[in-house]
Protein backbone atom coordinates (compact mmCIF):
# COMPACT_ATOMS: atom_id res chain seq x y z
CA UNK A 1 0.00 0.00 0.00
CA UNK A 2 1.31 3.45 -0.94
CA UNK A 3 0.31 6.38 1.22
CA UNK A 4 0.40 9.98 0.06
CA UNK A 5 0.87 11.85 3.31
CA UNK A 6 0.16 15.51 2.57
CA UNK A 7 3.03 16.57 0.28
CA UNK A 8 5.06 13.40 0.83
CA UNK A 9 4.18 11.00 -1.96
CA UNK A 10 4.54 7.19 -1.99
CA UNK A 11 5.18 6.55 1.69
CA UNK A 12 5.10 2.97 2.93
CA UNK A 13 3.27 1.68 5.99
CA UNK A 14 5.57 -0.27 8.26
CA UNK A 15 5.69 -1.33 11.87
CA UNK A 16 8.48 -0.50 14.24
CA UNK A 17 8.40 -2.21 17.64
CA UNK A 18 4.67 -2.69 17.27
CA UNK A 19 3.92 0.90 16.29
CA UNK A 20 2.84 1.84 12.77
CA UNK A 21 5.09 4.30 10.93
CA UNK A 22 5.26 6.06 7.58
CA UNK A 23 8.50 5.35 5.74
CA UNK A 24 9.34 8.10 3.27
CA UNK A 25 10.67 7.02 -0.14
CA UNK A 26 14.36 7.60 -0.75
CA UNK A 27 15.30 10.81 -2.50
CA UNK A 28 12.48 12.90 -0.99
CA UNK A 29 13.44 16.47 -0.17
CA UNK A 30 14.72 16.41 3.43
CA UNK A 31 13.51 19.89 4.32
CA UNK A 32 10.00 18.87 3.20
CA UNK A 33 10.20 15.70 5.31
CA UNK A 34 11.37 17.66 8.34
CA UNK A 35 8.51 20.11 7.84
CA UNK A 36 5.96 17.27 7.94
CA UNK A 37 7.37 15.82 11.14
CA UNK A 38 9.50 13.01 9.73
CA UNK A 39 12.70 12.18 11.58
CA UNK A 40 15.91 10.83 10.14
CA UNK A 41 17.11 7.54 11.56
CA UNK A 42 20.67 6.38 11.96
CA UNK A 43 20.47 4.36 8.74
CA UNK A 44 19.40 7.47 6.77
CA UNK A 45 15.72 6.50 6.51
CA UNK A 46 13.02 9.08 7.29
CA UNK A 47 10.07 7.89 9.36
CA UNK A 48 7.02 9.35 11.08
CA UNK A 49 4.89 7.66 13.70
CA UNK A 50 1.22 7.21 12.83
CA UNK A 51 -1.29 8.09 15.54
CA UNK A 52 -4.45 6.10 16.26
CA UNK A 53 -6.61 8.56 14.33
CA UNK A 54 -4.59 8.37 11.12
CA UNK A 55 -4.15 4.63 11.51
CA UNK A 56 -7.89 4.20 11.83
CA UNK A 57 -8.38 6.17 8.62
CA UNK A 58 -5.68 4.28 6.67
CA UNK A 59 -6.99 0.89 7.76
CA UNK A 60 -10.38 1.65 6.24
CA UNK A 61 -8.61 1.41 2.89
CA UNK A 62 -6.27 -1.48 3.69
CA UNK A 63 -7.30 -3.27 0.51
CA UNK A 64 -6.53 -0.27 -1.69
CA UNK A 65 -3.21 0.27 -3.41
CA UNK A 66 -3.06 3.99 -2.66
CA UNK A 67 -4.37 6.06 0.24
CA UNK A 68 -4.34 9.84 0.48
CA UNK A 69 -3.86 11.24 3.96
CA UNK A 70 -4.46 14.94 4.32
CA UNK A 71 -6.53 17.33 6.40
CA UNK A 72 -9.57 17.07 4.16
CA UNK A 73 -9.51 13.28 4.12
CA UNK A 74 -9.09 12.97 7.86
CA UNK A 75 -11.92 15.42 8.50
CA UNK A 76 -14.59 12.82 7.67
CA UNK A 77 -12.90 9.97 9.46
CA UNK A 78 -14.94 7.99 11.95
CA UNK A 79 -12.87 7.35 15.02
CA UNK A 80 -11.99 4.65 15.95
CA UNK A 81 -12.76 2.00 13.39
CA UNK A 82 -9.42 0.34 13.63
CA UNK A 83 -6.89 0.56 16.39
CA UNK A 84 -3.46 -0.86 16.46
CA UNK A 85 -2.53 -2.79 19.54
CA UNK A 86 0.24 -0.94 21.31
CA UNK A 87 2.98 -3.30 22.38
CA UNK A 88 2.80 -4.36 25.96
CA UNK A 89 5.72 -2.97 27.80
CA UNK A 90 6.68 -4.34 31.15
CA UNK A 91 6.86 -1.33 33.45
CA UNK A 92 10.43 -0.41 34.18
CA UNK A 93 11.43 -1.86 37.52
CA UNK A 94 12.00 0.69 40.23
CA UNK A 95 15.73 0.81 40.47
CA UNK A 96 17.36 0.30 43.76
CA UNK A 97 18.08 3.77 45.11
CA UNK A 98 20.57 2.26 47.53
CA UNK A 99 22.96 1.57 44.65
CA UNK A 100 22.83 5.26 43.70
CA UNK A 101 23.58 6.24 47.29
CA UNK A 102 26.57 3.87 47.39
CA UNK A 103 27.87 5.31 44.09
CA UNK A 104 27.48 8.86 45.43
CA UNK A 105 29.18 8.00 48.73
CA UNK A 106 32.17 6.46 46.91
CA UNK A 107 32.23 9.52 44.63
CA UNK A 108 32.34 11.93 47.61
CA UNK A 109 35.10 9.85 49.24
CA UNK A 110 37.21 9.95 46.07
CA UNK A 111 36.63 13.69 45.70
CA UNK A 112 37.66 14.35 49.31
CA UNK A 113 40.73 12.14 48.87
CA UNK A 114 41.80 13.93 45.68
CA UNK A 115 42.21 17.28 47.50
CA UNK A 116 45.09 16.48 49.90
CA UNK A 117 46.92 14.28 47.33
CA UNK A 118 47.15 17.24 44.92
CA UNK A 119 49.90 18.80 47.04
CA UNK A 120 52.05 15.66 47.18
CA UNK A 121 54.24 13.96 44.59
CA UNK A 122 51.20 11.95 43.47
CA UNK A 123 49.44 14.94 41.89
CA UNK A 124 48.38 12.97 38.81
CA UNK A 125 46.66 10.42 41.05
CA UNK A 126 44.67 13.34 42.42
CA UNK A 127 43.48 14.12 38.88
CA UNK A 128 42.47 10.48 38.31
CA UNK A 129 40.51 10.45 41.60
CA UNK A 130 38.81 13.75 40.67
CA UNK A 131 37.76 12.35 37.26
CA UNK A 132 36.63 9.06 38.84
CA UNK A 133 34.49 10.97 41.36
CA UNK A 134 32.76 12.92 38.59
CA UNK A 135 32.24 9.79 36.45
CA UNK A 136 30.63 7.96 39.40
CA UNK A 137 28.32 10.93 39.96
CA UNK A 138 27.36 10.85 36.25
CA UNK A 139 26.65 7.08 36.44
CA UNK A 140 24.39 7.68 39.45
CA UNK A 141 22.68 10.66 37.81
CA UNK A 142 22.04 8.90 34.46
CA UNK A 143 21.09 5.53 35.95
CA UNK A 144 18.97 6.88 38.80
CA UNK A 145 17.57 10.25 37.66
CA UNK A 146 15.26 10.60 40.68
CA UNK A 147 17.90 10.09 43.33
CA UNK A 148 18.24 13.28 45.40
CA UNK A 149 21.78 12.56 46.60
CA UNK A 150 22.93 12.30 42.98
CA UNK A 151 21.10 15.52 42.08
CA UNK A 152 22.70 17.49 44.93
CA UNK A 153 26.11 16.00 44.18
CA UNK A 154 25.73 16.98 40.51
CA UNK A 155 25.07 20.62 41.44
CA UNK A 156 28.02 20.65 43.87
CA UNK A 157 30.44 19.09 41.36
CA UNK A 158 29.39 21.40 38.51
CA UNK A 159 29.84 24.44 40.79
CA UNK A 160 33.16 23.08 42.04
CA UNK A 161 34.46 22.44 38.52
CA UNK A 162 33.45 25.92 37.33
CA UNK A 163 35.09 27.43 40.44
CA UNK A 164 38.29 25.41 39.91
CA UNK A 165 38.48 26.50 36.28
CA UNK A 166 38.02 30.16 37.21
CA UNK A 167 40.73 29.84 39.88
CA UNK A 168 43.03 28.04 37.41
CA UNK A 169 42.52 30.71 34.74
CA UNK A 170 43.05 33.61 37.16
CA UNK A 171 46.06 31.80 38.68
CA UNK A 172 47.64 31.22 35.27
CA UNK A 173 47.10 34.84 34.22
CA UNK A 174 48.55 36.10 37.53
CA UNK A 175 51.55 33.80 37.08
CA UNK A 176 52.07 35.04 33.52
CA UNK A 177 51.85 38.66 34.64
CA UNK A 178 54.38 37.94 37.41
CA UNK A 179 56.75 36.20 34.97
CA UNK A 180 56.31 39.03 32.48
CA UNK A 181 57.21 41.64 35.08
CA UNK A 182 60.13 39.54 36.26
CA UNK A 183 61.52 39.33 32.71
CA UNK A 184 61.02 43.08 32.19
CA UNK A 185 62.81 43.83 35.48
CA UNK A 186 65.72 41.56 34.51
CA UNK A 187 66.03 43.41 31.23
CA UNK A 188 66.16 46.76 32.96
CA UNK A 189 69.00 45.42 35.17
CA UNK A 190 71.20 44.47 32.21
CA UNK B 1 55.39 41.12 3.60
CA UNK B 2 57.14 40.38 6.87
CA UNK B 3 55.46 40.08 10.26
CA UNK B 4 57.08 41.47 13.37
CA UNK B 5 55.87 40.45 16.80
CA UNK B 6 57.21 41.90 20.01
CA UNK B 7 56.54 39.40 22.79
CA UNK B 8 57.50 41.79 25.58
CA UNK B 9 53.89 42.45 26.47
CA UNK B 10 53.43 45.18 29.04
CA UNK B 11 50.65 43.30 30.85
CA UNK B 12 50.52 39.62 29.95
CA UNK B 13 50.96 37.37 26.90
CA UNK B 14 47.66 36.60 25.11
CA UNK B 15 48.49 32.87 25.24
CA UNK B 16 46.29 32.11 28.27
CA UNK B 17 43.38 34.14 26.85
CA UNK B 18 43.54 32.25 23.56
CA UNK B 19 43.60 28.84 25.30
CA UNK B 20 40.56 29.84 27.38
CA UNK B 21 38.81 31.26 24.29
CA UNK B 22 39.47 28.10 22.29
CA UNK B 23 38.04 25.91 25.07
CA UNK B 24 34.97 28.08 25.59
CA UNK B 25 34.27 28.24 21.83
CA UNK B 26 34.79 24.51 21.30
CA UNK B 27 32.77 23.36 24.29
CA UNK B 28 29.89 25.76 23.60
CA UNK B 29 29.77 24.64 19.99
CA UNK B 30 29.92 20.99 21.01
CA UNK B 31 27.02 21.45 23.46
CA UNK B 32 24.99 23.39 20.87
CA UNK B 33 25.55 20.74 18.17
CA UNK B 34 24.72 17.89 20.56
CA UNK B 35 21.45 19.47 21.69
CA UNK B 36 20.55 20.59 18.16
CA UNK B 37 21.07 17.05 16.86
CA UNK B 38 18.78 15.49 19.45
CA UNK B 39 21.14 14.40 22.21
CA UNK B 40 19.53 14.57 25.65
CA UNK B 41 20.38 17.88 27.34
CA UNK B 42 21.67 16.13 30.46
CA UNK B 43 24.07 13.96 28.44
CA UNK B 44 25.23 16.97 26.41
CA UNK B 45 25.82 18.85 29.67
CA UNK B 46 27.84 16.01 31.19
CA UNK B 47 30.01 15.82 28.07
CA UNK B 48 30.65 19.57 28.42
CA UNK B 49 31.51 19.05 32.09
CA UNK B 50 33.83 16.08 31.57
CA UNK B 51 35.57 17.22 28.34
CA UNK B 52 37.64 20.13 29.73
CA UNK B 53 38.65 18.16 32.84
CA UNK B 54 39.84 15.13 30.89
CA UNK B 55 41.40 17.25 28.12
CA UNK B 56 43.50 19.33 30.53
CA UNK B 57 44.44 16.28 32.57
CA UNK B 58 45.68 14.27 29.60
CA UNK B 59 47.22 17.34 27.90
CA UNK B 60 49.40 17.91 30.99
CA UNK B 61 50.00 14.18 31.61
CA UNK B 62 51.31 13.56 28.07
CA UNK B 63 53.79 16.47 28.25
CA UNK B 64 54.93 15.30 31.67
CA UNK B 65 55.32 11.67 30.56
CA UNK B 66 56.97 12.52 27.21
CA UNK B 67 59.55 14.72 28.92
CA UNK B 68 60.36 12.06 31.49
CA UNK B 69 58.79 14.03 34.32
CA UNK B 70 60.76 17.22 33.77
CA UNK B 71 58.26 19.48 31.99
CA UNK B 72 54.69 20.60 32.60
CA UNK B 73 52.75 21.95 29.62
CA UNK B 74 49.75 21.41 27.40
CA UNK B 75 49.95 18.82 24.62
CA UNK B 76 47.33 19.04 21.88
CA UNK B 77 47.40 15.28 21.33
CA UNK B 78 46.77 14.68 25.02
CA UNK B 79 43.86 17.13 24.88
CA UNK B 80 42.44 15.30 21.88
CA UNK B 81 42.67 11.98 23.73
CA UNK B 82 40.89 13.53 26.73
CA UNK B 83 38.07 14.89 24.58
CA UNK B 84 37.40 11.49 22.99
CA UNK B 85 37.72 9.69 26.30
CA UNK B 86 35.06 11.94 27.85
CA UNK B 87 32.65 11.22 24.97
CA UNK B 88 33.41 7.49 25.16
CA UNK B 89 32.83 7.51 28.92
CA UNK B 90 29.36 8.98 28.42
CA UNK B 91 28.77 6.48 25.59
CA UNK B 92 29.58 3.59 27.93
CA UNK B 93 27.26 5.01 30.60
CA UNK B 94 24.38 5.79 28.22
CA UNK B 95 24.82 2.70 25.99
CA UNK B 96 22.89 4.20 23.08
CA UNK B 97 24.62 3.71 19.69
CA UNK B 98 22.75 6.61 18.04
CA UNK B 99 23.79 9.09 20.77
CA UNK B 100 27.34 7.72 20.69
CA UNK B 101 27.61 8.24 16.94
CA UNK B 102 26.30 11.81 17.10
CA UNK B 103 28.42 12.86 20.09
CA UNK B 104 31.58 11.36 18.58
CA UNK B 105 30.95 13.16 15.30
CA UNK B 106 30.29 16.47 17.09
CA UNK B 107 33.46 16.04 19.14
CA UNK B 108 35.44 15.48 15.94
CA UNK B 109 33.77 18.52 14.34
CA UNK B 110 34.85 20.97 17.06
CA UNK B 111 38.43 19.75 17.45
CA UNK B 112 39.85 21.78 14.50
CA UNK B 113 38.35 25.07 15.76
CA UNK B 114 39.75 24.50 19.28
CA UNK B 115 43.20 23.83 17.82
CA UNK B 116 42.92 26.72 15.38
CA UNK B 117 42.23 29.31 18.09
CA UNK B 118 44.76 27.87 20.54
CA UNK B 119 47.50 28.11 17.89
CA UNK B 120 46.85 31.84 17.63
CA UNK B 121 47.94 31.98 21.27
CA UNK B 122 51.20 30.22 20.36
CA UNK B 123 51.67 32.63 17.45
CA UNK B 124 51.39 35.71 19.66
CA UNK B 125 53.44 34.16 22.48
CA UNK B 126 56.21 32.98 20.12
CA UNK B 127 56.24 29.38 21.30
CA UNK B 128 56.17 26.24 19.05
CA UNK B 129 57.69 28.38 16.30
CA UNK B 130 58.87 27.40 12.83
CA UNK B 131 62.13 26.81 11.01
CA UNK B 132 64.33 29.56 9.62
CA UNK B 133 62.64 31.14 6.58
CA UNK B 134 63.10 34.38 4.61
CA UNK B 135 60.20 34.14 2.15
CA UNK B 136 56.88 36.02 2.13
CA UNK B 137 55.03 36.36 5.47
CA UNK B 138 58.11 35.38 7.46
CA UNK B 139 57.94 36.26 11.15
CA UNK B 140 60.51 37.93 13.35
CA UNK B 141 60.06 37.78 17.08
CA UNK B 142 61.65 40.41 19.23
CA UNK B 143 61.54 39.86 22.93
CA UNK B 144 63.68 38.91 25.84
CA UNK B 145 62.86 35.20 25.62
CA UNK B 146 61.61 34.70 22.07
CA UNK B 147 64.14 36.75 20.08
CA UNK B 148 64.66 35.04 16.73
CA UNK B 149 65.77 35.39 13.14
CA UNK B 150 63.14 35.38 10.37
CA UNK B 151 61.14 32.17 10.72
CA UNK B 152 58.25 30.36 9.09
CA UNK B 153 54.83 31.29 10.62
CA UNK B 154 53.91 27.66 11.27
CA UNK B 155 51.43 28.52 14.06
CA UNK B 156 49.53 30.96 11.82
CA UNK B 157 49.51 28.39 9.01
CA UNK B 158 48.06 25.84 11.44
CA UNK B 159 45.37 28.34 12.51
CA UNK B 160 44.31 28.91 8.90
CA UNK B 161 44.50 25.25 7.82
CA UNK B 162 42.55 23.97 10.82
CA UNK B 163 39.94 26.69 10.48
CA UNK B 164 39.44 25.62 6.86
CA UNK B 165 39.07 21.97 7.95
CA UNK B 166 36.48 23.08 10.52
CA UNK B 167 34.59 25.13 7.91
CA UNK B 168 34.56 22.22 5.44
CA UNK B 169 33.36 19.91 8.24
CA UNK B 170 30.46 22.25 9.08
CA UNK B 171 29.49 22.53 5.40
CA UNK B 172 29.55 18.71 5.17
CA UNK B 173 27.29 18.52 8.24
CA UNK B 174 24.82 21.03 6.83
CA UNK B 175 24.74 19.14 3.53
CA UNK B 176 24.22 15.81 5.38
CA UNK B 177 27.38 14.32 3.92
CA UNK B 178 28.65 10.97 5.15
CA UNK B 179 32.04 10.16 6.66
CA UNK B 180 32.51 13.63 8.20
CA UNK B 181 34.51 12.21 11.12
CA UNK B 182 36.83 10.23 8.87
CA UNK B 183 37.44 13.29 6.69
CA UNK B 184 38.17 15.61 9.64
CA UNK B 185 40.36 13.11 11.50
CA UNK B 186 42.38 12.30 8.40
CA UNK B 187 42.69 15.94 7.32
CA UNK B 188 43.71 17.08 10.82
CA UNK B 189 46.24 14.29 11.32
CA UNK B 190 47.78 14.80 7.85
CA UNK B 191 47.91 18.60 8.31
CA UNK B 192 49.43 18.38 11.78
CA UNK B 193 51.84 15.63 10.76
CA UNK B 194 53.10 17.56 7.73
CA UNK B 195 53.23 20.98 9.42
CA UNK B 196 55.28 19.45 12.21
CA UNK B 197 58.16 19.21 9.72
CA UNK B 198 58.19 23.02 9.61
CA UNK B 199 58.76 23.38 13.36
CA UNK B 200 62.15 24.23 14.76
CA UNK B 201 61.78 21.52 17.42
CA UNK B 202 61.57 18.93 14.61
CA UNK B 203 64.96 19.84 13.14
CA UNK B 204 66.96 17.19 15.02
CA UNK B 205 64.36 14.41 14.67
CA UNK B 206 63.31 12.08 11.85
CA UNK B 207 59.80 11.70 13.22
CA UNK B 208 58.32 13.41 16.26
CA UNK B 209 56.05 11.97 18.94
CA UNK B 210 53.21 14.13 17.57
CA UNK B 211 53.63 12.61 14.11
CA UNK B 212 53.58 9.06 15.52
CA UNK B 213 50.42 9.90 17.47
CA UNK B 214 48.86 11.44 14.32
CA UNK B 215 49.37 8.18 12.43
CA UNK B 216 47.86 6.21 15.34
CA UNK B 217 44.86 8.60 15.49
CA UNK B 218 44.12 8.11 11.79
CA UNK B 219 44.33 4.31 12.07
CA UNK B 220 42.15 4.15 15.21
CA UNK B 221 39.64 6.65 13.74
CA UNK B 222 39.20 4.72 10.53
CA UNK B 223 38.96 1.32 12.25
CA UNK B 224 36.44 2.61 14.82
CA UNK B 225 34.29 4.42 12.25
CA UNK B 226 34.16 1.36 10.01
CA UNK B 227 33.32 -0.93 12.93
CA UNK B 228 30.68 1.49 14.28
CA UNK B 229 29.06 1.84 10.86
CA UNK B 230 28.73 -1.92 10.48
CA UNK B 231 27.20 -2.17 13.96
CA UNK B 232 24.71 0.61 13.15
CA UNK B 233 23.69 -1.07 9.92
CA UNK B 234 22.99 -4.29 11.81
CA UNK B 235 20.77 -2.38 14.21
CA UNK B 236 18.79 -0.78 11.41
CA UNK B 237 15.68 0.63 13.01
CA UNK B 238 13.08 0.17 10.34
CA UNK B 239 11.95 -3.40 9.94
CA UNK B 240 9.00 -4.63 8.00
Amino acid sequence: MKIHYYEIRNCSLLYYMGYPIYLAPEGTDESLLARWGFTKQNDGKWIRYIDQFEYSYIMQFHNCEEVIVNEEALKNNQYPHFQYQPPLYVPAPIKDSNTANILCTVSVSLMLLSGPILFTKLMFLSGILFIAAIVLMIIARVGYPDNKFAKILCIIYVSLTVLLFIIAIIGTIMLMIACNECVNDLRSCS
Amino acid sequence: MNIHINTDYSFCSPYAFMIVLSCVTGLSLQYFLNVKRGVQQMIAGFITLLSPIMSFFFAILLTYAASGGTKIGLSSMGGLFGMYLSVMTLALIKRDPVTTGITLENCTLVLPIIYSISKLGCFFAGCCHGISYHGPCCVKYSGKITESDYIFPVQLTETIVFFLIFAIGMIMLIKNCKNISVFILTACAVAKGLLDFLRESHMDKTISLNQILCIIVVIIGIIYTTAFKRKSQRRSLVTT
